[in-house]
């Protein structure tokens, strides 16, 4: 088995970076994971931004429209998701003097974005499963939409999907810790700390706004 | 010599009047019609023309060509003209010194305006005309038309007279069975003239108090003998109204005036619009209710303007704040679908507003109870299904694996 192969990413990522550190950047493949993470979060957003549209009576109509700026704006954020999240880990491993170019960090992280792409597979499955067969009510009012949206989040699919998602994500930061601990020359120890901050964080928000 | 010619002229008379017809044996110089038709007669007219002849002792002929009566038919109490008209079929004038109408039973003949008359000439006519009044009973009276001439002789002839007092008759073709305060309710009448003559200015009018109308009132004008036409009114009643319809017609230049009353029964028309919801579908949103049903007409007339709102105690929010079905007719359906926040209420109060034809407005009140809906809730609110919750406890356990085996390396 290849030290380069996508096995050996989700099976052995010390190994798969440790490889990769003796060769030159390459951002190409690790765009194709972002990228297919990206159209995955498109999909859906073209999914809830639709439903909304549906859900306003002065929009209803223009559901292919609302839902693709919803798609092509989760498009761009996954995308910016991806500089963010390396300059989030650059910064933080500063502190424990980090060394590597930003252009290969941002290169392994692009690579610890494969999990988030099989993980939004299935929660897209899910919440498919659950939009598809949902009455829309018509509602005018915004702070009645934020209100119905918050509840169907709440809902046992949508919750479901939400935890594999986070599940994912954390495989995500699994990988990615041994990434940065690759590109900046780091210590497990402050990898785990420079990658576990900024996730955990976003981790407990996640879980405050499916709890709450 | 003069014998002869008396003869002779009795013998030319009766040539004159026809085969057939007979003369009663009447004094010198009188005679009575000879072609004197029933005013009961098969074609129901009233005759208007009789002839008749006299013979004076001078050989020339005095003739009543015609009588006609205005109106043709009169009413108790009512005054008319009677028209004669007498014509010199001879070939010499004839003095006339008077002319007079008797009165007979219930017709009285008012004035004496032919004290004096003069002379008819050959082939001329010269028409008298009587005012009558008619008194009581009905029937057919036969006031005398008598003409004086010198030496004793003239010409006296019944006129028929009928008076008859049949008024119009007048009956309720539309009306409800019963009366809403202050709702309008159609009243269509049927104004039938039995009698033989026309009648003029035939005008019909609601009176009472406590009501509105419209319209005010419905002139006829002219109805023909045996004629019918209808009058249709929009009646509203108040509480403890009176109502009737007065009826002026005119026979002639006589008024006459009857009237009809409306008995006014008041309760809820059986033939009104029913209006029944069902088929309640309540879900929530957050705090607002969305309820979906339908609307049915169970009654017998139309419903139009159907808005259903909700009552008080709820607060209708966009976008069905109230719903306007239109118009539904009997035995049709409608759905509709309302919004509104209802905190702390176990059903909600709706109001359904409609108009009938007449354009009042009326309002019927239902309740809904608010049993929310579980598949109107965000979301379906169905529990995740056993392969699902397999298949997260399967991704967990794999990305647990392989979290955990890329440490041990």
């Amino acid at each position: 088995m290849s030290e380069t192969s996508l096995l050996t990413l989700v099976t052995n990522p010390r190994a798969f970076f440790e490889s990769l550190e003796e060769r030159p950047v390459g951002l190409l493949v690790p765009a194709l994971f972002v990228l297919l993470t990206a159209l995955i979060s498109a999909v859906s957003a073209y999914q809830i931004s639709a439903i909304v549209a549906q859900m306003m009576p002065q929009l209803r109509g223009m559901g292919p429209v609302i839902g693709g700026i919803g798609a092509i704006s989760a498009l761009v954020v996954v995308l910016l998701m991806w500089v963010i999240y390396t300059a989030i880990f650059f910064a933080i491993s500063m502190a424990f003097n980090g060394r590597g170019d930003f252009g290969r960090l941002l290169s392994y992280v692009g690579y610890g974005f494969l999990p988030q792409a099989i993980g939004g597979i299935v929660a897209l499955v899910l919440s498919w499963s659950l939009l598809s067969n949902l009455r829309v009510p018509s509602i005018t009012d915004p702070a009645m939409i934020s209100e119905w949206t918050q509840s169907l989040m709440k809902d046992p699919s949508m919750r479901l999907a939400s935890a594999i998602s986070l599940l994912f994500l954390l495989w995500s930061a699994n990988i990615w810790i041994f990434g940065v601990r690759s590109g900046r020359k780091l210590s497990t120890r402050d990898a785990v700390i420079t990658v576990g901050i900024p996730v955990l964080l976003y981790v407990l928000y996640t879980i405050y706004t499916l709890v709450i | 010599m003069k014998r002869l010619l008396l003869l002779l002229c009795l013998v030319a008379a009766t040539l004159v009047v026809g085969a057939g017809a007979s003369l009663p044996t009447l004094p010198a110089g009188f005679t009575i019609p000879t072609t004197a038709v029933s005013p009961t007669g098969d074609t129901g007219q009233v005759p208007t023309t009789i002839a008749t002849l006299i013979v004076t002792a001078a050989g020339n002929q005095l003739q009543v060509i015609s009588t006609q009566l205005d109106p043709p038919v009169l009413m108790q109490g009512d005054r008319g003209t009677l028209a004669i008209e007498v014509a010199n079929t001879g070939t010499v004038p004839v003095r006339v010194s008077q002319a007079t109408v008797s009165s007979d039973n219930a017709v009285t003949i008012e004035g004496d305006p032919y004290q004096t008359v003069g002379v008819i000439g050959a082939g001329n006519r010269m028409t008298f005309t009587f005012s009558v009044r008619a008194g009581s009973p009905d029937g057919v009276a036969y006031p005398v038309f008598s003409l004086s001439v010198p030496e004793g002789r003239g010409l006296r002839v019944p006129v028929p007279v009928r008076v008859d007092s049949t008024a119009p008759a007048v009956s309720f073709v539309e009306r409800p069975e019963v009366f809403t305060a202050g709702r309008g309710e159609s009243v269509v009448l049927s104004i039938g003239n039995p009698r033989q003559n026309a009648l003029n200015g035939v005008m019909i009018t609601p009176r009472g108090s406590d009501f509105t109308t419209k319209p005010s009132s419905v002139f006829i004008g002219e109805l023909a003998p045996n004629g019918q036409t209808r009058a249709a009114f929009n009646l509203t009643p108040m509480e403890n109204a009176t109502l009737g319809f007065e009826l002026v017609f005119y026979n002639g230049l006589n008024r006459h005036a009857t009237t009809v009353d409306l008995q006014l029964e008041y309760g809820e028309s059986k033939q009104r619009a029913e209006l029944l919801l069902s088929n309640f579908v309540v879900e929530q949103t957050g705090k607002v209710y969305r309820l979906t049903g339908d609307i049915n007409n169970a009654g017998l007339r139309s419903a139009r303007s159907v808005v259903i709102a909700p009552g008080e105690g709820a607060t209708p929010t966009d976008p069905y704040p109230r719903y306007v079905i239109g118009s539904l007719e009997p035995d049709d359906f409608a759905s509709f679908e309302l919004n509104f926040l209802a905190e702390n209420r176990t059903t909600v109060p709706l109001a359904i507003s409609y108009k009938d034809d007449n354009g009042d407005a009326f309002e019927e009140r239902a309740q809904a109870a608010l049993n929310v809906n579980q598949t109107g809730s965000a979301g379906t609110g169905e529990p995740l299904p056993l392969a699902w919750i397999v298949l997260g406890l399967v991704l967990a356990a794999g990305v647990g694996y392989l979290i955990v085996r890329s440490w041990r390396r």
